[in-house]
């Protein structure tokens, strides 16, 4: 039929959908309630479009098109309408995109991350984190004032958790690796950069630079890099040497160092701007401010930054003994704590109390402890002196009066005083930049002058930290005046991105807007109830060195967490920002449609995120009523166990009566969370804290029975943390996975490590080695011997069996119990889409119960028209889709063409016996297994063991059926029931890159995305024993091999079916004996357990 | 001298009026040997002057009394046997001299033609007053036939939105399938709307009937009526109704002896008002959560459990079997050209004579209110009449000459709606209307469509604000945004129409918006975070009155001394102001 679209004139089917065919011309339509699997719902009404002669706007996803159709998919008013939509979902969406902690960073360190990194035991990989933003941890994780605690959430529980001492443990920890983090450097640009200043900003704006491949020198005024880290935070928070180590580490990408060169004398900005492609200045703040009192020109007067660096620099003054220090901040703490080491009386006079005292908490607190005495509401008025030294300091109470801008109450002169004698004052008030400099001629470029606030600091764009003059970026210190290293380091790699774009685009950066829900500004707007389900957990608080040493010593204070309570620490994170945020569809379209979040501020839902259910996380304040998991769940998964609740503004997505998932039939099939377009269902690891932070996905299939789905297994720090189904390169099952294809591999934490031995009856860990040497010494005294296979393997493992056979002169056996009648008639020949062939019935017949995956694809196939008939089904909520339930073969009516379809796991071989008859010389049976490799296990060849007892048996995946003297078993788990007498771990599906041949010759691939070592143990000993040659010892021989199997099996043909056997076939069920099997079926029964968080 | 005959009018109104009371003591008066005939029926329509008792077989004819009372009756039947006017509130007579003969007179009885006339619950009565004729009637003729005639007669769905109903029969006839339903639709959930009930109440058989009929001529052989559970009465009418017609052979097997087969169920709704809603319906009816689907497929091809399905409202059923007896020609002749036919109105609000009337189509809303309605309750002007329920929209006074019919109705930005009109005067806040009626229109909406789900509630707020003198001019604009979108991005008619009471007072009363949020002032002095009491020094005889009720003590004065009202504390509740009785309190 034709249709208009925009104004083109298309040819299109019938009942194909607006949706559709804009995206098959390309053109983006955004949704968010639409899935290909289900009936188009058309709820969002983000995916509006126009048509003519329709009242209002249309849903694109359930509007079939008709002839002449004519539609308009995008103009101001569908964009508005669909913008409307987005602000109006996001008014009531009650969750953070990001993280608090992360939004109150100033440098935006992803500290969610790197947090459950630590808690996971990642520490490298939490030091790369935290190095994509901030590359000086180790400093940091010491002297940060910490403002991602002040917005953490677990504050509203008990305490925040102690992110800086655990970015202080990751780095430290790193520090000591072999595999110490350093990022690749990016071949040389020819691009060269002038720093000037070695302060954080100046370093950190270097680091990034000089891995980008850009040519970074960086120039210092002093005879030592770190600015205000070294010379104005004492070595007792920071000790220097370990300065001194992140410093070369950040070095590590070319930047040059080069001491002794100040701007103003050995260099001028006008020949540094002409000389390289960009100049960043982070000259700091290096001016302390003088306190304006009569006499502070007496002898015994300091001010703080000059003392702390004189006495950084090994030039203490002479304080005296009784020392004044003056002022509430961190400044005014770090030079009453040196004074205190240095064995004075010391006291800070201080105009505020300890409420309004700038200074972090703890370091007040510290210095209480460590003896230094407080005279608040104090201020000192007039300085007199003997013979030009300080003598006496007059002081004079203060009261406080009204809230000043900054919030603080304003100290007021109350007239009255006092004097208390000093032998010296220190000021330690506030520090300005040096500016004067900039005004000469050789500072200035074509005339013009670095423009200069009045706070003489530098003015420069926020975002992009440009100056606006020739090429010329100025931050840190320089721009903000006197602020924190955290900011110094933003604002360094702010200038590092600008100036990187700036030279390699010719532009600077835009910017971009990022949507960004939040559940509230500020901490103190979230609602506590919704924290009460969590248990508390205090903080661990920071080791330290004893107070006594403390005092007189400039050791380091903080001794740093040990691994333990640093895991435990870190586990405390409350998880605040989304698991999905970087791949919800919600937020991608706010951000593409510029949402306010604001727009429509009005009530909101709020709802406790309910961690009740093991596996899935169900947080209703971020659903949209989209209503896909509903659907997918009654009417494709048949469990039925989620639906809206309420009604009006307060519909929600909920399990009946609001009760918790393990509360119902829920199957843990996980397709929710597959399907939910936002983060209000999202997948829970047993044994990992997931972050949001993207992972690594390979694609490979699941090898957990002979259906062989295709899925996306996610890495992180080299371990598999999540595995879903492939969002851009979907398998035949789509959507579809099973209990156990995406949460069973957890159970995968029980898994074999090193071989065992049974000894007097009890199996006991032994090396590798002493496996071989157990083995090799029954070898030699035996004389028969059997090897086996189980159809449980991959082919390469199944081709390694049958060298050892032939290497032993045998046949290749197999227990009994994995042949059947029908092993005859299966089509082995490999296939890309195996079950597509489900697509070539219109009837079904399915007989017992059946693989999770397939029945879903079986439903899908019933809901296009097709007749779905259910015998002998299990009594199981998928049950309810049959067409026809029949409790026997029998019953079943003659005619028609049905494809039969059963699981030889679960049915007995009579039953199937009587399949095979109705079925007659159609042939259209499906034959499905719990085997991973069902289809090379025929093709090998294997036969049935032998009744006769053997001196050796060795078997690949279960114990060997045969009877045996010594019996080895190669298996991933432990087979439980079955005894060996030494059991050699094996692969399993996520640890060997192999093939299988599943179900109907469904081909399946494994690519050891946790680059597993088993396998080569495992050649190892083969070659040890001489059963394969060194030179075969390979996993890419096999690898070659089994393609030849493959190849080979392509040419194999079902022999033609005639008549059943005439054997005896088995009235009893023969499930899988894989070992896995029982590990899966404990971690199964957990659905119905709550947990907590 | 033939037997008296005395009906008391039992349907709910009725009974809420109370008159149960007065039909026991007159069955037990009977019961001990008084000489009349005592008969049951449902409600003429004057719920205002409940109880009403018929009285009839005297030489005065028949006449009805209003407001009557149990300790009254028996001596008023005493008057009339012996040939005298009762001393009673006689609100009708034979001889249309009653008090409230104009109420009728203007009126034209289609669907309510027995309504307070017969006895519901006897299907003998039905049958005496022509019940089943219809149907008898259509069972020879041809299917094809009786839909012509319904095509011919030009009636349209009474529902609200006034599809032609001979077409939409076609559809369903000419859908392919070998099982068809048809639908009542009785979920009325119009605030103020009794149409559907006093209907189903008072004349059963005939919405059954004309179901039959409608089943017959598109091939269904299975129906429901999916009536709110919350009218218990229908709900009884109905099954009692049903296996009256069932044992008469009017439904069940080989209807009137023919092959035509058709049976009918009742499934009762929970109380959603979007079940009202012919998609949501069929869902509740499947047993699933009821919430409207994507149209098309519309239920003529695709309905009931994917079947074709005809759903037609409670009054369009009603309508069928006099069109069936007269003739389309005759029901033509009736209302207007595109809008033929008569239409039941559920008057209510602060009107006299609140009610159910049904009038010919293309009367003007005036004579609806001050000829049929009996004009206002008090002495404040009129205002404005709000049509089509919490969908529709609010008609103002200069507008009253419009004549109802769909189209005149839906220019105004009103909708005909299914019946609702509700009448207000110089008291009403139009704000404060919006609000109440959107804030019905939130909290039923299914939440299935993101624009009615929150943006109503959005739209609520924002009208909350402007109440309480919060709003700002740019909530004007963003109310227009929110309803434009509103009405174009949903999926049914709750979520498309919801925004009419905003839109039609934002077209009409603008001005009282503006004095909310400009002036912090509510004309209609209703808003009362925007209201001042004062207390007025000369009329004030400072009998403390005010001071005892004020809930937060905030009037202070000595006895026989004027009082002050602390503006501060004041939380505007009104107390004060109707506890004084010199009317020395200001509002304002």
């Amino acid at each position: 039929m034709q249709v208009v679209l925009n104004g083109k004139n298309l040819e299109a089917p019938e009942g194909m959908t607006i949706l559709d065919l804009a995206n098959r011309e390309g053109i983006a339509i955004p949704t968010l309630c639409h899935d290909k699997e289900l009936v188009p719902n058309g709820s969002c009404w983000v995916c509006a479009v126009k048509v003519e002669g329709r009242r209002g706007f249309v849903t694109s996803c359930g509007t079939k098109l008709t002839p002449g159709m004519k539609i308009t998919t995008d103009d101001q008013e569908i964009h508005a309408a669909r913008k409307m939509a987005l602000e109006l979902l996001i008014s009531d969406h009650y969750a953070d995109c990001e993280a608090p902690c992360k939004l109150a960073c100033p440098d935006q360190v992803d500290v969610q991350t790197y947090v459950s990194l630590i808690a996971n035991g990642k520490y490298h990989e939490a030091v790369k984190v935290i190095k994509d933003t901030l590359p000086m941890p180790l400093s940091i994780g010491r002297v940060c004032p910490a403002f991602c605690e002040v917005e953490c959430r677990r504050k509203i529980v008990e305490e925040p958790i102690a992110i800086r001492q655990l970015k202080r443990f990751a780095a430290d920890e790193d520090l000591e690796d072999f595999w110490q983090y350093i990022p690749e450097i990016k071949p040389a640009n020819g691009k060269k950069i002038a720093i000037i200043g070695g302060g954080p900003s100046g370093l950190t704006c270097g680091y990034y630079l000089s891995f980008e491949g850009f040519e970074v020198h960086l120039f210092e005024a002093e005879q030592a890099c770190g600015g205000w880290l070294r010379y104005g935070i004492p070595e007792y928070r920071l000790p220097k040497d370990i300065l001194d180590r992140e410093i070369e580490l950040m070095c590590m990408g070319g930047m040059q160092i080069h001491y002794g060169m100040a701007l103003g004398d050995q260099l001028s900005l006008s020949d540094l701007s002409r000389d390289y492609d960009a100049v960043y200045l982070a000259v700091g703040a290096q001016n302390a401010v003088p306190m304006p009192v009569q006499g502070s020109d007496l002898c015994g007067c300091y001010l703080g930054v000059d003392f702390l660096k004189s006495h950084a620099k090994g030039q203490t003054p002479d304080l005296g003994k009784k020392v004044a220090v003056v002022g509430g901040g961190n400044t005014a703490i770090d030079c009453a704590r040196t004074a205190i080491r240095l064995g004075c009386d010391v006291s800070i006079i201080y105009r505020r109390t300890k409420d309004e005292m700038p200074a972090e908490l703890f370091e007040i607190d510290a210095a209480m402890q460590e003896g230094v005495k407080f005279h608040f509401l104090c201020n000192p008025v007039e300085y007199s002196g003997i013979d030009c030294k300080l003598n006496t300091v007059k002081i004079e109470k203060m009261s406080l009066g009204e809230p000043d801008k900054s919030g603080r109450r304003r100290p007021e002169p109350t007239g009255q005083c006092f004097n208390e004698e000093f032998d010296s004052i220190i000021a330690a008030i506030s520090q300005v930049p040096e500016v004067e400099p900039f005004s000469r001629a050789e500072n200035q470029i074509g005339g013009e002058t670095l423009p200069i606030s009045r706070w003489q600091t530098a003015i420069v764009d926020n975002a992009t930290m440009y100056s606006g003059m020739a090429n010329i970026f100025a931050g840190g210190d320089f721009q903000r005046g006197p602020a924190t290293a955290i900011e110094a380091i933003a604002d360094g790699r702010k200038a590092a991105e600008a100036i990187q774009s700036y030279l390699l685009t010719g532009e600077l950066p835009k910017p971009k807007f990022v949507f960004d829900s939040k559940r509230a500004q500020k901490l103190e707007d979230v609602a506590p109830e919704e924290y009460e389900m969590f248990i508390k957990a205090p903080r661990i608080q920071m080791p330290q060195i004893p107070l006594e040493k403390a005092i007189c010593t400039f050791q380091e204070v903080e001794t740093g967490f040990s691994e333990i309570q640093a895991r435990r620490e870190a586990a405390r994170c409350l998880e605040c920002g989304c698991q999905v945020n970087d791949t919800c569809t919600l937020r991608s379209y706010c951000s593409q449609y510029e949402v306010e979040m604001d727009r429509f501020m009005g009530s909101i839902s709020r709802h406790p995120i309910d961690y009740t259910h093991p596996f899935i996380v169900r947080n209703a304040n971020k659903c949209i009523n989209c209503g896909r998991c509903i659907r997918t769940c009654a009417e494709i998964q048949g469990a039925n166990v989620l639906g809206f609740i309420y009604r009006g503004f307060s519909a929600i997505v909920a399990p009946e009566f609001g009760e918790s998932l393990t509360q119902t039939n829920c199957l843990a099939c996980g397709k929710c969370t597959d399907v939910c377009p936002v983060g209000a269902l999202v997948e829970r690891n047993l044994n990992y804290k997931l972050n949001p932070r993207p992972k690594e996905d390979i694609l490979q299939n699941c090898g957990l029975c002979g259906v062989g789905c295709k899925i996306q297994v996610e890495m992180q720090a080299g371990e598999v943390v999540r595995i879903t189904t492939p969002e851009q390169d979907p398998g035949f099952n789509g959507k579809n996975l099973c209990f156990k294809g995406r949460f069973g591999w957890q159970s995968f934490a029980g898994k074999l490590s090193l071989p065992l031995i049974q000894q007097n009856g009890k199996y006991q860990t032994i090396s590798w080695k002493d496996a071989i040497v157990a083995i090799q010494a029954k070898l030699e005294q035996a004389e028969s011997h059997s090897i086996e296979i189980t159809p449980h393997i991959t082919c390469e493992e199944m081709l390694i069996a049958q060298r050892i056979a032939d290497t032993l002169g045998l046949d290749l056996r197999a227990n009994r119990r994995y042949f059947a009648f029908s092993d005859y008639w299966l089509d082995l020949v490999p296939k890309e889409y195996a079950f597509g062939l489900l697509e070539d019935h219109n009837e079904f017949v399915v007989i017992g119960n059946l693989n999770c995956t397939l029945r879903s694809m079986i439903r899908l196939q019933q809901r296009q028209g097709k007749k779905l008939t259910l015998v002998a089904y299990p009594d199981e909520p998928f049950a309810k889709f049959a067409d026809l339930k029949l409790s026997n073969l029998s019953d079943l009516p003659e005619g028609g063409n049905p494809l039969f379809i059963y699981n030889q796991n679960r049915i007995s071989e009579a039953e199937a016996g009587h399949i095979w008859q109705l079925a007659g010389s159609n042939q259209h049976v499906l034959v499905t297994t719990d085997y991973t490799n069902h289809g090379a296990f025929l093709s090998v060849g294997a036969r049935p063991v032998r009744t006769r007892k053997v001196d050796f048996a060795l078997c690949f995946g279960q114990v060997p059926a045969s009877k045996a003297d010594f019996k080895v078993a190669i298996t991933p788990y432990m087979p439980e029931g079955h005894e060996a007498d030494i059991i050699l771990p094996g692969p399993n599906y996520l640890e060997i890159e192999g093939l299988a041949i599943g179900d109907n010759g469904e081909v399946s691939r494994f690519v050891n995305p946790a680059k597993s070592m088993v396998i080569n143990e495992l050649m190892r000993v083969f070659y040890t024993l001489n059963w394969i040659s060194p030179a075969t010892a390979d996993l890419p021989h096999w690898n070659n091999l089994a393609l030849g199997l493959l190849a080979k099996m392509s040419h194999s043909v079902p022999e033609p079916y005639d008549s059943l056997p005439d054997i005896a076939l088995r009235e009893a069920v023969v499930p899988s004996d894989a070992p896995i099997e029982q590990y899966l079926e404990s971690l199964y029964k957990l659905r119905k357990t709550p947990v907590q968080f | 001298m033939s037997q008296i005959t005395v009906k008391v009018g039992l349907a709910s109104c009725g009974v809420a009026a109370g008159a149960m009371e007065v039909f026991e003591l007159l069955e037990k008066h009977r019961e001990q040997g008084a000489d009349f005939r005592l008969m049951r029926t449902a409600c003429i329509g004057m719920c205002f002057e409940e109880p009403i008792v018929e009285l009839s077989g005297g030489k005065l004819g028949t006449l009805s009394l209003g407001q009557v009372k149990p300790g009254d009756i028996l001596e008023n039947i005493e008057e009339y046997r012996q040939d005298k006017i009762p001393n009673a509130n006689v609100i009708l007579t034979e001889t249309h001299e009653g008090s409230r003969d104009s109420l009728l007179s203007e009126q034209t009885r289609i669907v309510l033609k027995n309504c307070g006339v017969i006895d519901p619950k006897s299907i003998d009565d039905y049958e005496a007053h022509g019940g089943y004729s219809a149907l008898k009637k259509v069972m020879t003729m041809s299917p094809q036939e009786v839909i012509e005639i319904i095509k011919a007669s030009g009636l349209r769905g009474r529902g609200g939105a006034g599809f032609p109903t001979g077409l939409k029969w076609s559809f369903a006839a000419q859908a392919k399938g070998a099982k068809k339903y048809v639908i009542c639709n009785a979920d009325e959930g119009d605030p103020g709307a009794f149409m559907d009930r006093s209907t189903l109440e008072g004349d059963p058989h005939n919405v059954i009937e004309g179901m039959i009929i409608g089943a017959y001529a598109m091939g269904a052989d299975e129906g429901y009526i999916y009536c709110r559970a919350e009218y218990p009465m229908a709900v009884k009418h109905l099954k009692l109704a049903i296996a009256d017609a069932q044992r008469k052979g009017y439904l069940g097997r080989s209807i009137l002896g023919t092959n035509f087969y058709f049976t009918l169920h009742i499934k009762e709704g929970a109380g959603a008002f979007v079940c009202g809603e012919e998609t949501a319906l069929m869902q509740s009816i499947e047993g699933k959560r009821g919430m409207p689907v994507i149209r098309p497929p519309f239920p003529a091809e695709s309905g009931l459990w994917g079947c074709p399905t005809n759903i037609n409202n409670v009054e369009t059923w009603a309508n069928i079997t006099w069109i069936i007896n007269h003739g389309a020609n005759e029901f033509k002749e009736i209302g207007t050209q595109d809008s033929p036919g008569t239409k039941v109105f559920a008057l209510t609000g602060k009107i006299a004579g609140s009610g159910l009337i049904e009038v010919p189509m293309g009367i003007s809303l005036r004579d609806i209110i001050y000829k049929v309605g009996g004009g206002m309750k008090s002495d404040r002007p009129f205002k404005a009449v709000q049509m089509g329920g919490p969908s529709g929209g609010c008609i103002p006074d200069s507008l009253l000459d419009t004549t109802v019919d769909y189209d005149s109705i839906n220019a105004t930005g009103a909708i005909m709606g299914s019946g609702g009109m509700v009448v207000m005067d110089s008291s009403t806040c139009m704000v404060d209307v919006a609000r109440f009626f959107l804030n019905f229109t939130q909290s039923e909406s299914c939440g299935k469509c993101t624009f009615c789900r929150i943006g109503t509630r959005r739209m609520l707020e924002i009208l909350t604000r402007i109440t309480k003198g919060l709003g700002t001019m740019e909530d004007i604009q963003k109310l227009r945004d929110l309803a434009a979108n509103i009405t174009k991005g949903s999926l049914c008619g709750l979520g498309q129409t919801a925004p009419n009471p905003v839109l039609t007072t934002l077209r009409y009363f603008e001005d009282e918006y503006l004095a909310h949020i400009q002036d912090k002032r509510c004309p209609a002095k209703v808003c009362s975070s925007l209201l001042r009491f004062e207390i007025i020094p000369d009329q004030c005889i400072g009998c403390t009155a005010c001071a005892r009720v004020c809930p937060v003590s905030c009037i202070s004065g000595k006895v026989k001394e004027v009082h002050l009202i602390d503006q501060e504390l004041c939380i505007h509740c009104g107390a004060c102001y109707s506890a004084c009785k010199f009317n020395a309190i200001s509002k304002g």
